[in-house]
């Protein structure tokens, strides 16, 4: 424990960083079908599409209450910092889940199937937008002042995070496309194929774009750059997610029926850690006072290596169970799969 | 995240795993639901009665996790909410097979339900008794303050003198008195000290600003209470039934007040635990870590009208949700079961 004392912070920095890419590629598909099921052209269809991931969101949901756990635990002023100044957000996104997960339970026992699949719709949608706008908000920089909050809640809120906003939705679209050509056949396969290509064109342009003015905005990262091509790090994952996007296309085209969701899992891995190696120190990159850096968040020494015991021994059950989970509802999602005999 | 996982394959899973994995996977929901539960009390537990280490400056510094997590009233609220949960599903599933007994509508299945109902409420309702007085004794000994709120208990008992337990009382915080009280002599001493004489502080030895309030801790603790001592009796009452050989298909039907005493049983269920949070979170107050760190002082900065703002959505939202619940929880009830015989063998056709 000794030798690893100091590097406990960048060890949860990276634990957490693995769960919220995890949530994002799992949970980020459930949510990319729900914004897909308001386009839905019958109520089969949106049966459909809500069967092909009814059996997963809860699991893949949460995650998010685990990243909370981490964290609250490994960064409390962090945690304390963020949640506060994205209380808007946040809450948005809580009344989306809520919405969400009734729809699911509802829609089951209702006649008016359609009211209950487009609160299902708009559920996704809401957290989903949520989420942009907590992503825009933690990349434009929050108002923090002396490491607390500074009273505005509605810092979040400027035109940098509507862009990056539309680009989160893309890419859920993205991977709720991808998932589709995994999980069904046919028509549905087919819509899912043309909107898989709209939708990656689209966010690797955003993503691009988002790149480039965080380079513009924070003179650490474009320094790192300015080291290329002696500290060739900063380049590697950029690098590497244009790769997954290319394979992406070309899995599109050959009509490949697992490997885009496999790429696109790729593609979100890549231009996360590109855009993390780019801000590293900073958690919060900041303009209008001093940034929060990983080490100055972090909890004790103590809880971090108490943490670190606890995760070791439970995250590899959860990650065995989960497959298994996966394992169990694998294939194509079929009209009549309710499970129990009937 | 346990419980998420395997309540997908308990669901939905039927067709596509064996049977030995499905009632692992059923297991699995139950043992993690229980987990989920004990971190849960353990957290709250803490903040009734915080240990494991010390302020410094405001900020709790850990010594001992372990001494942290098994707090004090860790184990009795454990406990207590954990048979609270299983003593609901009790009288739920009961509940609605009384309903449906009273009606007629499936007998042969129902009466099984209802027996397998009264056979766990033999076990749950007296031991939830028990558990509920040691959360008592508990809170004597951690949170005395609280204990005579929950009693409305004003003036410590001289020594040699029991004190008396209030069935019912009107507290009245500025005159520090009770306006008027029933009394059973000797009882509170009893139930707290099992001594006829222990002695019991009461609410005037505590400083004004440290008291919570009195009516709704000290009521909501009688509702509790009473809720409790009622399933019990109707436990008592059924298990006679029983014996008088009355619990059969012919008989059943005509127990007509013995089956509404376990149709009302069931919204009383949920009300008495709601009731006993009210006590036990009202209680604390005006502390949110117990004897540390004031609730005002633990207030969010951000503004309040985006606080309240999201408050009443969120009670908007619930409301709601409740409404349409109660709906569609009752069309399921109406539909009764899907399978006429709990037979699960998979069917040929």
């Amino acid at each position: 424990m000794q030798a690893i004392q100091p590097h406990l912070p960048d060890i949860w920095l990276f634990l957490i960083a693995f769960f919220l890419l995890y949530y994002a590629v799992t949970d980020g598909s459930d949510l990319g079908v729900g914004i897909i099921s308001l386009f839905a052209s019958d109520e089969t269809e949106r049966g459909m599409l809500m069967a092909a991931i009814e059996k997963t969101w809860h699991a893949n949901q949460t995650w998010l209450v685990i990243l909370g756990g981490m964290m609250f635990g490994a960064f409390p002023l962090f945690y304390g910092v963020v949640l506060s100044t994205l209380y808007i957000p946040i809450v948005l996104m809580l009344f989306g889940f809520g919405m969400r997960g009734a729809a699911f339970e509802f829609r089951a026992h209702s006649e008016s199937k359609r009211k209950w699949g487009l609160v299902f719709g708009f559920g996704s949608l809401f957290a989903a937008l949520a989420q942009g706008f907590a992503l825009g908000g933690l990349l434009g920089g929050l108002d923090i002042k002396g490491g607390a909050f500074s009273g505005n809640v509605w810092a979040w809120a400027t035109p940098f995070t509507a862009f990056v906003t539309i680009g989160v939705i893309c890419g859920y679209v993205m991977l709720g496309s991808n998932y589709l050509i995994m999980k069904t056949l046919g028509k549905m396969q087919d819509r899912s194929y043309r909107r898989a290509w709209i939708s990656s064109c689209l966010t690797l342009f955003i993503a691009v774009a988002t790149y480039a003015w965080c380079l513009e905005k924070y003179p650490f990262m474009s320094e790192k750059w300015e080291a290329f091509p002696d500290d060739e790090l900063i380049a590697v994952f950029p690098a590497l997610a244009v790769c997954a996007f290319l394979m992406l296309f070309r899995s599109l085209r050959k009509r490949h029926e697992a490997a885009p969701i496999f790429w696109n899992a790729a593609i979100i891995i890549f231009s996360f850690a590109g855009l993390s190696i780019g801000m590293h120190p900073y958690m919060i990159p900041h303009v209008i006072s001093e940034a929060v850096t990983t080490n100055a968040a972090a909890a004790s020494p103590m809880t971090l290596s108490f943490m670190l015991v606890v995760a070791l021994i439970l995250i590899p059950i959860l990650l065995l169970y989960t497959s298994y989970e996966y394992w169990v509802f694998r294939g194509k999602t079929m009209k009549d799969d309710h499970g129990y005999e009937e | 995240m346990l419980e998420s996982a395997f309540i997908g394959i308990m669901a939905f899973g039927w067709k596509r795993v064996s049977r030995p994995m499905h009632l692992f996977a059923t297991c699995m929901v139950a043992f993690a639901a229980s987990v989920s539960a004990f971190w849960i009390m353990s957290a709250n537990g803490w903040m009734q009665t915080p240990t494991g280490g010390h302020f410094v400056n405001g900020i709790f510094l850990i010594a001992s996790h372990i001494d942290s997590i098994f707090n004090p009233d860790a184990g009795w609220a454990f406990a207590h909410m954990w048979v609270a949960a299983i003593e609901i599903t009790v009288f739920v599933v009961g509940g609605v097979s009384a309903w449906h007994l009273r009606r007629g509508t499936h007998v042969d299945f129902f009466l099984k339900s209802f027996k397998m109902a009264v056979v766990a409420s033999i076990i749950a309702t007296p031991l939830q008794i028990f558990l509920g007085d040691g959360s008592g004794k508990s809170v004597y000994e951690y949170q005395p303050a609280k204990l005579a709120a929950m009693e409305a208990h004003w003036e410590t008992n001289a020594p040699g003198e029991g004190a008396p337990w209030h069935i019912i009382a009107w507290p009245d915080k500025s005159r520090r008195e009770n306006v008027w009280q029933l009394d059973v002599p000797y009882a509170l001493s009893l139930i707290t000290t099992s001594s006829p004489t222990g002695t019991v502080r009461g609410l005037k030895e505590f400083p004004p600003e440290d008291l919570p309030p009195i009516w709704p801790t000290f009521y909501s603790f009688r509702v509790m209470m009473g809720v409790g001592f009622f399933l019990f009796g109707v436990m008592l009452w059924t298990v006679w039934a029983w014996k008088k050989g009355r619990l059969t298909v012919d008989r059943i039907t005509s127990q007509r007040t013995l089956l509404k005493a376990w149709m009302t049983a069931f919204p009383l269920s949920y009300i008495a635990m709601e009731a006993g949070w009210i006590t036990r979170e009202v209680g604390r107050q005006p502390w949110i870590i117990y004897g540390f760190l004031r609730t005002n002082e633990s207030a969010t900065t951000l503004p309040a009208t985006v606080v309240g703002g999201s408050l009443i959505a969120f009670i908007a939202f619930y409301a709601i949700l409740f409404f349409v619940t109660v709906l569609f929880i009752r069309r399921i009830i109406l539909a009764g079961p899907v399978h006429e015989a709990p037979d699960w063998t998979p069917r040929t056709r």
